[in-house]
């Protein structure tokens, strides 16, 4: 099944990652979720999303750059995949069709 | 930030974070968690930002937070074949380079294992009895308590001929029962050739009750019309000479028993019971003969008694249930104690406490002592362990040796579990080498211990046919594997624990920490020896005590006949029996000669009721009773205290004309007499009967030291089936032997001339206690020895380790005797606090042991000072040896070194 399904959660955090392209790592990502969705997400359940996504190969990581904000910790950077691209493009693929087969009113 | 108004985030949700957080994920998590409060603290509320932090670090603990960093390095398979060969190998190399080491302590293992083995053996053997009856835990034997005035007159597996029927019609839970009496050794005649075989009488129920099977024969019909008997299939080898093919031939074949006008038929072949049966008989005879020989009283009586009574119980009765149901059988049919003369109460035995745990009068079976053998199984694991702790301390004291090894072995990358695993393999290694070695050893050292403590042991144990089938089997063998792996655990901890950089470094010293475990496991061993020593010597001093302690009689040089019981008696016999008695006494070999119904060190029968004349007492009393002739008191040098003996005149051929009689001191007392001279003269009644007390002898034991002095009744009875005392005067004791028995077969043609010397008979009652003494002082010793073993390992290692300091102490002036005592000191205060551990246990345990006896030794405080004192110069033996040495040893070749 890894790989092949996305959860709605998911979705979410992986088109974060894609907003952000190149500056996403766990606090920013919450705050882009909160700003753009308007309800509260815990930094636990970003971490894990972001961890099942990186093992469904949709994102990759690296360790990055520390700023004075985190007390001088390094963060994990991560970046949107081929495969995490192809997955979204995919998802929208869908959902368009979908929209499309909705009949309209007369 | 640089807010002012901020405090840092809170504390304990980051240490909540680094306990299940996987450490490679930490700092990344704090930093996203840092960063997001205080923007949070920025975005104004403090309060809703420590709030959100630690519902964060909550929200973490998920499994991606506690996953482990996969290492970057390729990881070794730690099981390789080739890694564990090797390990063997060094292994193998260590045991071969330590030849004396490896010896002490595969030494120590085998004799351990080994001892244990064998006590397992017995243990096994003796708890297995009567386990092979089908549904043997449904069987009860009824038991019978009796009470006269409240007070316990007789607590006995026997009881009136009526009990096992009526309990089997009254009660639903009661499958099936059985019913046997008048057990004892028969005389079968066959071929004007007399054989001796144990036999009793036993029901129509009986073959098909017990699981004794029939070889010929029909086990339904086999034990019901009189006459009808059994025989066991060696009786059949011995009697009718007859192979296995013959059984079926024996069948209807007559044989005639003991005085029997009628001959039996024989009706059936069985097989020889299991030697794991309380019951053993080679002869069954049907127990509707004895209606016929000793009358109906025998079915339905309800005040004589001398039948035992065996119970089946339908599956899932409770035993205790019914159990409570006979106070009412008893009210119902015994209407208080108005039927026979006492309060009957009955209980239920399980079949499975026959054998150990039953403390009955007139026990019909073998019986042992359950504390016996549950001593010999506490031995066996005071060894197992001590054989173990052995192991445990020598190979960490030898840890130093093979620091050098573990440091090259870790910094050449090998884990701590790697290490752990070759530790543990050697450990394996010595410990099946040794299980091996005590194995064999076992199976050749059976037989002897066979025949040492005369009891057929085998094997069955390990294969799973002993007590408790496979599952004890497999239970052994978990015990011995999970005690290989825990004493091989410490020593491999100890070592893999080792760090490199100090042990390669060069100036590793032994350390401190694991020295208390040493010390503590060397104290439970010396606790354990000090138990075992106070209990082997208080043992023997009891024994002792017994053989020498004086009876109230005189049983040397006293050889005992049987009595010519195929001889029938007339009018005629008290003569014949005196005629014998005076031909004898013509030689001067013979001092004295007497008859009597009975010997000493057997049980004696009873006799209840017993009533003074002339008191308004309305109780009566009860007396073992004893038939002697007038020249029994004055053979066995028993004193009389008061009145005559007796005279030929008390005697009748007739025994209803008997009046007179003899009593003990006890049994004048019992009556009432302040003093023996108060008694001679006066009468009692019984059986409705006046009888003249004409003299009082001393009280005596008439039993081994177990039981307490009886009150007992002498009458002047004589009978064909007693015995002849004869006191031999003369030193050739061969040549008396076959005079009186030339004599004997002069005047009882017929019989089967037997005998048996007095104080031999007297002292077998001591038998199964003397082996006790004697088995379980042996394998204490080897407990003791295999200890010594180990603090000898130890004392050498230590004392090897401390070379240089002697070296120095000498150096600068110590005498060898201080050295020696400097040593010496450190074992020594481990043995002293052993010492104070154990004494409490070995009196608790000896205590045990003693009460089974009526009359024994005190414990006193000497004993256990000497026992104390026997531990100590164990172990300052076995430590000075090496310490003398040490202290011996020139300074300059010590300090050479280096």
């Amino acid at each position: 099944m890894k790989g092949t399904y996305l959860g709605e959660f998911e979705e979410i955090v992986l088109l974060a990652v894609a907003v952000l392209a190149g500056d996403a790592y766990g606090a920013a990502i919450t705050n882009e979720i909160e700003q753009q969705m308007g309800r509260s997400v815990n930094l636990g359940a970003v971490h894990a999303a972001l961890h099942r996504l990186e093992e469904k190969s949709l994102l990759s990581s690296r360790m990055g750059g520390a700023t004075a904000e985190r007390g001088g910790r390094s963060k994990r950077l991560f970046t949107i995949t081929m495969a995490g691209t192809k997955a979204l493009d995919n998802i929208r693929e869908i959902r368009n069709r979908m929209w499309e087969n909705i009949p309209r009113p007369a | 930030m640089n807010n002012k108004n901020n405090s840092s985030p809170p504390k304990w949700p980051n240490r909540l974070l680094r306990i299940f957080c996987a450490p490679h994920l930490v700092e990344e998590l704090e930093g996203d968690l840092e960063e997001l409060y205080f923007q949070r603290v920025k975005a104004g509320d403090v309060g809703h930002a420590r709030w959100r932090y630690a519902v964060d670090v909550l929200s973490m603990i998920r499994p991606f937070a506690f996953k482990k960093e996969k290492s970057r390095y390729p990881k070794t398979y730690p099981y390789q074949p080739a890694m564990i060969r090797n390990y063997f190998k060094i292994a193998l190399r260590n045991m071969w380079k330590n030849k004396a080491f490896t010896f002490v302590n595969l030494t120590g293992l085998v004799v351990g294992i080994t001892a244990c083995l064998l006590i397992l053996q017995y243990v096994s053997f003796e708890l297995s009895f009567d386990q092979f009856h089908k549904g043997s835990d449904r069987i009860y034997r009824v038991t019978n308590d009796r009470f006269q005035q409240g007070k316990l007159i007789q607590h006995g597996t026997i009881t009136y001929p009526t009990i096992g029927k009526t309990m089997a019609k009254d009660y639903n839970e009661v499958e099936d029962y059985t019913t046997i009496s008048n057990p004892g050794t028969f005389k079968l005649q066959k071929d004007r050739k007399i054989f001796e075989e144990k036999g009793v009488y036993a029901d129509n129920h009986f073959l098909s009750f017990f699981t004794f099977p029939l070889l010929a024969g029909d086990a339904k019909t086999a034990l019901k019309a009189p006459h009808s008997m059994v025989i066991s299939e060696s009786s059949a080898q011995t009697v009718f000479h007859a192979s296995p093919d013959d059984y079926s031939n024996l069948i209807g074949q007559s044989i005639k028993l003991d005085l029997d006008t009628e001959p039996y038929q024989i009706t059936g072949v069985m097989k020889d019971f299991p030697a794991t049966s309380h019951l053993q008989y080679n002869v069954l005879m049907s127990y509707e003969t004895l209606v016929v020989t000793w009358g109906d009283w025998v079915n339905t009586s309800w005040d004589g008694s001398d039948m035992w009574h065996y119970l089946k119980l339908k599956p899932g009765t409770d035993a205790a249930n019914l159990e409570r149901k006979f106070p009412a059988f008893s009210q119902h049919y015994f209407k208080g104690d108005k039927v026979s003369g006492s309060m009957e109460k009955f209980h239920l035995q399980p079949l499975n406490k026959a054998h150990l745990f039953s403390d009955y009068e007139y026990e019909i079976g073998k019986v042992n002592s359950g504390k016996a053998v549950w001593t010999m199984l506490i031995i066996a694991a005071f060894i197992l362990l001590i054989a173990w702790i052995n192991y445990i301390n020598l190979s960490t004291a030898r840890s130093l040796e093979r620091a050098k090894e573990v440091g090259v072995r870790k910094v050449a990358g090998a884990t701590k579990a790697q290490l752990i695993w070759q530790f543990l393999s050697e450990s394996v290694l010595l410990n099946f080498m040794a299980l091996a070695l005590a194995v064999a050893l076992a199976l050749l050292m059976q037989p002897v211990l066979n025949q040492l403590i005369e009891k057929p042991l085998s094997f069955s144990l390990l294969t799973g046919q002993g007590y408790g089938g496979s599952t004890m089997a497999l239970a052994l063998g978990a015990i011995f594997i999970f005690g290989i792996l825990l004493s091989g655990f410490y020593p491999a901890f100890a070592l893999s624990a080792f760090q490199a950089i100090s042990v390669l470094k060069g100036s590793f010293k032994r350390s401190a920490k694991g020295v208390w475990v040493r010390q503590s496991l060397v104290v439970f061993q010396y606790t354990a020896s000090m138990v075992l020593i106070v209990g082997t010597f208080i043992v023997f001093k009891q024994l002792q005590f017994m053989r020498n302690e004086s009876l109230g009689f005189n049983m040397e040089q006293m050889l005992v006949v049987r009595g010519p019981e195929l001889t029938h008696w007339d009018s005629t016999g008290i003569d014949r029996i005196n005629g014998f008695k005076t031909e004898l006494r013509r030689y001067p070999s013979v001092a004295a000669a007497a008859s009597s119904g009975n010997v000493f060190g057997n049980r004696l029968s009873r006799n209840f009721n017993i009533k003074r004349l002339g008191s308004n007492d309305q109780k009566g009393v009860t007396f073992s009773r004893m038939p002697v002739d007038l020249d029994f008191f004055e053979t066995y040098k028993i004193k009389m205290l008061a009145g005559r003996d007796f005279l030929p005149t008390d005697s009748n051929p007739d025994g209803r004309k008997v009046k007179n009689v003899v009593l003990n001191l006890s049994a004048a007392k019992l009556l009432g007499f302040q003093t023996a001279e108060e008694a001679a003269g006066q009468k009692f009644l019984l059986f409705g009967k006046e009888w003249e007390i004409v003299g009082i002898v001393s009280d005596f034991h008439q039993q081994s030291l177990k039981h307490a002095i009886e009150p007992i009744v002498f009458a002047p009875f004589y009978s064909m089936g007693g015995f002849f005392s004869v006191k031999v005067a003369s030193k050739d004791m061969q040549a008396t032997v076959d005079l009186v028995r030339q004599k004997y077969e002069e005047f009882f043609p017929g019989n089967q001339f037997d005998y048996f010397f007095m104080d031999q008979k007297f002292n077998e009652q001591y038998k199964d206690d003397r082996i006790f003494g004697q088995v379980s002082s042996f394998f204490s010793l080897l407990a003791v020895m295999i200890a010594s073993l180990g603090i000898f390992g130890l004392s050498s290692y230590t004392i090897a380790q401390r070379t240089k300091e002697i070296g120095v102490r000498k150096v600068l002036g110590a005498t060898v005797s201080s050295i020696v005592t400097l040593l010496s000191q450190d074992f020594l205060k481990l043995v002293l606090i052993a010492i104070v551990i154990g004494s409490p246990i070995a009196w608790y345990g000896v205590k045990q042991w003693l009460d089974d006896f009526a009359y024994k030794i005190d414990i006193e405080w000497w004993m256990f000072v000497l026992a104390g004192l026997l531990a100590v110069v164990i172990a300052f033996a076995t430590v000075s040896s090496q310490a003398i040495k040490a202290a011996l040893t020139n300074p300059a070749k010590s300090l050479k070194s280096e």
